[in-house]
């Protein structure tokens, strides 16, 4: 077969959505002309277009934008697939330069739009995806990026009656269902929700958004995890910046609270206050896995979760089980063993919310890393309940070391690898 | 150009493609020692890339170590590779070491897989007095004596020039060729091969004999094996048309060509028409942006209809691994109404594939059920990958010691678990089909054998 029609069949592939063959066809074509860069980009988009190939994708638009660094083509691929990586501040310089040559593109635009939509600047993403609309009312991202910057700004009656509309003009198409399916979510239809995820999924089985929609769906059957769907989307509606002022606002309120409520007498007020913060803390990074075991005693919903998602919740909901009892055992009986019940318990908690960063790492090094940590606390955790059991008996020293050396651990980690070192490459 | 792409590899050193350049790359530049160990580093990513293999030898021909090049490229051909470029470079190694009359029918096999791999140069120096034109086209497997030992050489429709249409054939495999999978023979017999042979049975019930049964299933575990071998197993003519025509359909928007074949599987019936990768030809209309293509598909599907008296006797027969990507009006009754699940081969049939397989390589002897065991979920695609990779590890142990050293049991074993089952990027695909769009029950046999119900 010659090189001129392997191109031209994946072209044809292309056009087909059938991204996997296309690359094939693309492969055998850059095989007979490896030194061609327009073989190179078609290859490259045809990978990015798969699931979870983006890395692969990038290293190869790297060199691609070696070869051709003023190509505008070049720079869009390689800053949609930052875009994708949720590297956008990397991506911006690419996209600025794309578009200062082509100001009126509807997919460059769409493609700022999602930069700001990875800064959860609503504004922004609501007023770029207007311009697009205005010159192009169907173009299919940015209805869909319109419709979410709408719901995430709490304007949930314009989204739903906008996302409405465009489902009674085509019904047939997958993502007015997804949007509906979102926005069923924000407002607590669950069931709605359910049933728009489903038809999208029947018109496109293989959307990774619609997925995720519809196991979203099914975790929020659960009245404790539609509590945490709400704060999560409540905090999407600030912007990064303020939703750190937040966490930081609450973490000082807890420091200056205590000695206020101390001079007032109220002095067991303060530490109730600190563990609910802490309590709370934990429950918006283990909600979502805890939320996914739930699914696991539901027979049409257990396939929905991928094996990776299985394992995790396993795990850190085990953990979270082990460290509520253990904290609510040591409460009830109140004695001086009840407070190392607590000590064990705060211990695997405290492990269970540090696996969160763990699974969602993109790096085995830092799973490993972390899991190594979290193994450390739990044989602290053992030795303090084998000292109950009068199975091993440390002097006091060791115990005043154990649990500051535990709680400062704790605290570094869960800062220390929810940074890019530990997250991504 | 070479020193860019040594930094963009420095940043990703498991890059194939950019491999690939910066190999190119060095032989442009005469560097054939830096151009060998791209090569090697290509194979060790991916032990099946043919042109890094092809580029390891040709590094070794041209750094003046021809002798090396020449077992290697034995070893390989003993393989029959359909890679026109290795045989055209065994034609030029042949030559270097005197053997005119190898390098002859070396150059006449690349010619035979790839009609566009033609070297004046090399042409000149095999044939001195000029190359005797084609000859016509020969008997379905010839073998010829080579010092590489025997070297099979089928002719086979799918690979010669683009312009050459199907033509009628009897297939020589049949069941007993296809490891396992008894239960899909089974479904075979009574779906194809019954009706097939008994017509008036079914014209006592006022039934037609024909229509159409596709087959879908992961890529590499036997789909267009089994279809061959059901042509084989009864006395019908077969009529396979390749990805490549139906490819090359598509781009001239040719209905005619479509007519004529569906008119010679008339003409020549009872026949078996196989359209593998058939999901090319029945592609979705909606998936299409211009109207020719939907004219094609449009064709296509009048073409099939069994309604139509002349197809009385034609069984068409479909492979694929893409059955979403079918235009569900092909799934009509009438059309191709029967499906089925070509699983990834069960145990059965891994070790029938792993005995045909060693059948002629100097292999210890060993246990081939338990290696068989521990290729789960493994495509008879991948077992070939594990072959390669075990072959590999004893060649460069003969090539230490000089002579021929069979491939031991624990080449095998180690080979197994480097190779990866290819079958689950498919399975998770399959997956979200047979979960969200399992109309019909289109796909229960995946789910069933996904262990998924309901
Ligand atoms: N049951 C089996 N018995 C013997 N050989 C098998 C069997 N299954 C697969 N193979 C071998 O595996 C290889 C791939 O099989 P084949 O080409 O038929 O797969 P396929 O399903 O058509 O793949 P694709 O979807 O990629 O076209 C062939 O070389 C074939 O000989
Ligand atoms: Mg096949």
């Amino acid at each position: 077969m010659s090189e001129s029609s392997s191109i031209e069949y994946g072209r044809l592939m292309m056009q087909r959505h059938r991204w996997a063959d296309a690359e094939k066809h693309f492969r055998q074509a850059l095989e007979s002309d490896p030194n061609s860069a327009e073989i190179l980009y078609m290859l490259t988009y045809s990978i990015f277009l798969q699931e979870k190939r983006e890395k692969e994708a990038l290293s190869l638009s790297k060199s691609l934008l070696e070869l051709e660094p003023d190509e505008e083509h070049v720079q869009e691929l390689h800053a949609k697939i930052l875009l994708t990586l949720h590297r956008e501040n990397e991506a911006l310089p690419f996209l600025q330069s794309a578009l200062a040559l082509n100001p009126e593109d509807p997919d460059l635009l769409c493609s700022l739009a999602t930069y700001h939509q990875l800064r959860m600047e609503w504004k922004e993403v609501e007023q770029i995806a207007t311009q697009v609309l205005s010159l192009y009312p169907e173009h299919s991202q940015a209805l869909q990026l319109y419709n979410t910057a709408l719901r995430l700004q709490g304007k949930t009656n314009d989204s739903l009656e906008h996302a409405g509309q465009l489902l009674s003009r085509d019904a047939g198409n997958a993502h007015h269902h997804e949007m509906m399916g979102w926005n069923a979510l924000q407002t607590g239809d669950v069931k709605q929700a359910e049933l728009h995820f489903l038809e999208s999924l029947r018109i496109q089985p293989n959307s990774p958004y619609s997925r995720e929609g519809l196991k979203e769906a099914y975790r929020s059957r659960n009245p404790l995890y539609r509590l945490y769907f709400k704060h999560q989307m409540w905090m999407a509606s600030f912007t990064a910046k303020y939703q750190w002022m937040i966490i930081i606002g609450l973490l000082v309120l807890v420091r200056v609270l205590p000695p206020i409520l101390e001079d007032m007498g109220l002095g067991f007020l303060s530490t109730t206050l600190i563990y609910a913060y802490l309590g709370f803390i934990v429950w918006t990074y283990t909600c979502r896995p805890i939320g996914n075991i739930l699914l696991l005693f539901d027979t049409k919903a257990r396939h929905a979760l991928e094996r990776k998602e299985k394992i995790s919740s396993a795990i850190i909901t085990t953990l979270a089980l082990l460290g509520v009892w253990g904290m609510l055992g040591g409460l009830i009986s109140g004695s001086a063993p009840g407070l190392l019940y607590i000590m064990s318990g705060g211990l695997s908690l405290g492990c269970a919310f540090l696996m969160t960063f763990a699974f969602q790492s993109q790096k085995p090094l830092a799973f490993v890393f972390i899991s190594l940590h979290c193994i450390l606390l739990l044989l602290f955790a053992v030795a303090i309940l084998a000292v109950t059991l009068g199975l091993f008996l440390p002097d006091p020293e060791w115990f005043g070391s154990t649990y500051r050396f535990s709680r400062t651990s704790i605290l570094v980690g869960s800062i220390l690898y929810q940074t890019k070192w530990f997250q991504r490459e | 150009m070479r020193e860019s792409l040594k930094e963009a590899l420095n940043a990703s050193p498991d890059n194939i493609p950019l491999l690939v350049l910066y190999a190119h790359a060095c032989e442009e530049e005469l560097e054939f020692a830096e151009m060998q160990e791209t090569w090697e580093r290509v194979l060790q990513l991916d032990p099946g890339h043919e042109q890094a293999r092809c580029g390891l030898i040709q590094a070794l021909y041209l750094s003046g170590k021809v002798s090396e090049a020449s077992v290697r490229m034995q070893a390989w051909l003993s393989g029959e590779p359909r890679y026109a470029a290795a045989w055209l470079l065994a034609a030029r190694i042949a030559l270097a070491e005197e053997q005119k009359h190898e390098a002859r029918s070396y150059y006449e096999r690349a010619l035979d897989l790839d009609g566009n791999c033609r070297n004046e140069g090399l042409e000149k120096d095999i044939f001195p007095q000029g190359r005797p034109e084609a000859k016509p086209s020969e008997p379905e497997t010839e073998r010829r004596m080579t010092s590489f030992g025997p070297v099979s050489i089928r002719q086979d429709e799918e690979e010669e020039g683009e312009s050459s249409f199907s033509e009628l054939e009897r297939p020589q495999q049949s069941f007993a060729d296809v490891g396992g999978m008894e239960a899909l023979k089974e479904e075979i017999r009574m779906k194809v091969l019954y009706p097939l042979e008994n017509p008036q049975l079914f014209e006592a019930y006022g039934k037609k004999v024909g229509g159409g049964v596709l087959l879908y299933g992961p890529p590499g575990c036997g789909k267009t094996l089994i279809s061959r071998a059901t042509a084989g197993e009864i006395d019908a003519n077969f009529i396979s048309v390749s990805l490549h025509e139906v490819l090359d359909m598509w781009i001239g928007s040719s209905e005619k060509q479509l007519h004529a074949l569906f008119e010679m599987a008339r003409q020549h019936k009872p026949a078996v028409l196989f359209i593998d990768e058939v999901d090319a030809l029945a592609a979705d209309r909606r998936d299409m942006r211009q109207s020719g293509g939907r004219t094609l598909i449009n064709q296509f599907l009048a073409e099939m209809d069994s309604s139509n008296d002349a197809n009385d006797g034609v069984l068409i027969l479909g492979a694929t691994n893409s059955p979403w990507h079918i235009d569900p009006a092909f799934r009509r009754p009438g059309r191709f109404d029967r499906v089925l699940f070509v699983p990834p081969p069960d145990l059965e049939a891994r070790k029938a594939i792993l005995e045909i397989m060693v059948q002629d390589k100097p292999v210890e002897k060993l246990d081939l059920k338990s290696l068989a065991k521990l290729c789960k979920d493994f495509s008879g695609a991948d077992m070939k990958a594990l072959l390669d990779v075990a072959t590999e590890a004893a060649l460069s142990e003969a090539m230490k010691s000089g002579r021929v050293v069979p491939i031991t049991g624990k080449q095998l074993l180690k080979a197994a678990k480097q190779v990866k089952p290819s079958t689950s990027d498919w399975f998770a695909s399959a997956k979200n089909y047979a979960m969200y769009a399992n109309q019909s029950g289109l796909y229960d046999s995946v789910l069933e054998y996904m262990g998924i119900k309901g």
